[in-house]
């Protein structure tokens, strides 16, 4: 694990997954905004290419997206609130 | 259901361990306005919402909520991190230690422990959709407390976002008011509950 990248990737991750969250409360109460919706489209994509990134270089994001290395790696450190990420 | 993604809403890196910073950020987390009382708040009115808007909402936010406890709990975990028993009893915290040493637990900085007592779901929606706009101006003013209160720029960075984080909230919330108040009859507006009486008309 290079930790620059993963730093630099997970503060990117951080700021796009975010805007994801935050776009999605907006679509809640504006079901009907097509801007809103084009917009989080742009940013899912985004999103998914930094978490596979990070998934294929440094630790599984999700249960499910182990990367079969023959070790169960979801549990293996840091977790998030340990502050190394 | 919730499918956990390992990593906070924002990341949490906190240099220097502060007790006393700590015993006041644990409202926070199990306060009468703290985030495990919003997270529970949300996500069970939501089961008597009559509409799939506020149904989403409260879902939505509920679950970001459970995002902000973990934020809380990082935070607490981080100022309370490497302390000596001296240090913890001269910034303040000696007699939560004594019960939890440096775990972490939900109550309020006074020490009364979470309680469902500080949330309602009342079961009719309007009634439910002017709590949480209420609750979300309450954990505003806790947040503004708490900056009023600390000093390292390590802990005002994520306590900031989550201050913005509840303005936003208190946001959708009103448009989730406005658009079930836009689905009544203005002539019954207050006459009944449109979760639980027949024949409002005021569903999806």
């Amino acid at each position: 694990m290079d930790c620059n990248k993963l730093r630099c990737l997970m503060d990117q991750l951080y700021c796009v997954s975010f805007s994801c969250d935050d776009v999605n409360l907006f679509l809640d109460t504006h079901p009907d905004c097509t801007e809103a919706m084009q917009c989080l489209e742009s940013l899912k994509a985004l999103e998914q290419s930094l978490e596979r990134q990070i998934n294929e270089s440094s630790f599984p994001l999700r249960a499910t997206k182990t990367q079969g290395c023959g070790c169960w790696d979801w549990i293996s450190g840091p977790w998030p609130w340990e502050g190394e990420y | 259901m919730w499918v956990y993604e390992k990593k906070l809403q924002f990341p949490v890196k906190i240099k220097t361990p502060n007790a006393s910073y700590a015993k006041i950020i644990m409202s926070q987390l199990g306060g009468p306005d703290g985030e495990v009382g919003a997270s529970m708040r949300y996500l069970n009115q939501r089961f008597t919402m009559p509409d799939d808007l506020n149904k989403g909402l409260l879902t939505d936010v509920g679950t970001e909520e459970l995002a902000h406890q973990e934020i809380i709990g990082a935070i607490l975990y981080q100022l309370t991190k490497n302390l000596s028993p001296e240090q913890i009893k001269n910034q303040g915290l000696d007699s939560y230690f004594v019960d939890h040493t440096a775990g972490i637990w939900p109550q309020a900085a006074s020490g009364m422990p979470f309680s469902s007592a500080s949330l309602q779901c009342t079961g009719d929606p309007l009634a439910d959709l002017f709590e949480d706009l209420a609750a979300e101006q309450k954990a505003r003013l806790t947040y503004d407390n708490i900056l009023r209160l600390i000093d390292d720029p390590d802990v005002i960075a994520p306590i900031r976002f989550l201050r913005a984080r509840e303005v936003v909230h208190f946001q959708r919330f009103g448009e989730g008011l406005r658009r079930l108040q836009d689905k009544l009859d203005c002539k019954n507006y207050y006459a009944y509950n449109p979760s639980y009486d027949k024949g409002c008309g005021c569903g999806n």
